[in-house]
């Protein structure tokens, strides 16, 4: 059997080279694994994983200028068949689901051991999921969230919105604008403006005046 | 569409949906310096019926500040500052009831605290 075929081929998205050339090391020393390339912003991951289709793609979620969340959003939009692993110093529960909801396999933290990172590559790679302990506690108190005993969250669901846009309007309903939500949820001014566009198109408003009146009628966002 | 100072101008703006939401706000008519108080019976992005002190002149110029819920966002409560004119105004049936003015809004603007 021809070991290149087998070998699992990966590319890691990291904004910091000293901690990419290492974990390259370290998953070439492993037998069946190959780091086929790296990437340090969210806009070279998308460019990397459509031209070299890894199997495997090590993303690291807060990178500057294009995010990796925003990477992870358009190789959504893409259809990518690259299995995702988010490999983060840390991730807020709301994102877990929302990573997860675009299409993540993987999530494991930092400070995790290589022989973690390893077993998620390989399980993850087989078509199986992997969230590491500290996810899966964050991933059950996000749902539990979204249980149907919250009214906001029922209604929220009822037009199809995600946590990430439940936020965006609580900070619109708090006057924000388009900036300041940006630079308060850590996304660009145009990731921002494109979740307000999925907004409207979701609920049939057509400004933000309405957005508002719609979302306290409705009670789109929570008090707690 | 934009206007001065980053508020948007609604001319043009067709079929708004209309809420039943009694939000408190604070309007004032020819950019007289007293502010009143009211609160809305309905609202749309385009016009609001309210409940005020005072009745007021159709075609007079009127700035409403709305107050939005701050529990909602848990955070000090938003403004938003409407421009517009008073459309009709109606006496109160009874004693105790404040008059309704309709108003239309040309212009709004969120402000924060």
């Amino acid at each position: 059997m021809d070991e290149s075929a087998a070998a699992i081929d990966i590319v890691i998205s990291d904004d910091h080279p000293i901690f990419r050339e290492g974990l390259r090391k370290l998953l070439e020393a492993e037998p069946g694994m190959r780091v086929v390339g790296e990437a340090a912003d969210g806009e070279e991951t998308v460019k990397l994983v459509s031209e070299l289709k890894p199997k495997i793609l090590l993303l690291d979620i807060s990178m500057p200028r294009v995010t990796g969340l925003e990477a992870l959003r358009e190789l959504s939009k893409l259809g990518t068949k690259t299995h995702i692993i988010v490999l983060t110093a840390a991730i807020e529960k709301e994102q877990v689901v929302e990573v997860l909801q675009l299409g993540v396999h993987g999530i494991v933290l930092k400070h995790s051991t290589l022989q973690l990172l390893l077993k998620s590559i390989r399980c993850v790679s087989g078509g199986q999921y992997w969230v590491g302990q500290e996810s899966v506690s964050d991933l059950i108190q996000a749902l539990r969230r979204m249980t149907p005993q919250s009214r906001t969250s029922e209604a929220s669901r009822d037009f199809g919105l995600t946590a990430r846009e439940v936020q965006v309007i609580a900070l619109i309903v708090a006057g924000y604008t388009n900036k300041d939500l940006a630079q308060q949820l850590g996304i660009s001014e145009h990731t921002a403006k494109h979740h307000l566009t999925n907004i409207f198109d979701k609920l049939g408003v057509s400004n933000r005046l309405e957005l508002v009146l719609f979302a306290i009628d409705h009670h789109l966002i929570s008090q707690d | 569409m934009l206007g001065a100072r980053g508020g948007v101008s609604l001319a043009g703006k067709v079929r708004a949906q209309r809420f039943k939401l009694h939000i408190p706000l604070r309007y004032r008519v020819n950019r007289e310096s007293e502010w009143r108080k009211g609160v809305t019976t309905n609202i749309s992005c385009s016009g609001m019926l309210f409940r005020g002190e005072d009745l007021a002149e159709p075609g007079t110029p009127i700035e409403i500040r709305l107050v939005l819920p701050s529990e909602m966002t848990k955070q000090r409560a938003a403004e938003v500052v409407c421009r517009g004119t008073v459309m009709r105004t109606e006496r109160p049936g009874s004693n105790s009831d404040a008059p309704i003015v309709a108003t239309r809004i040309s212009y709004y603007r969120f402000v924060r605290p």
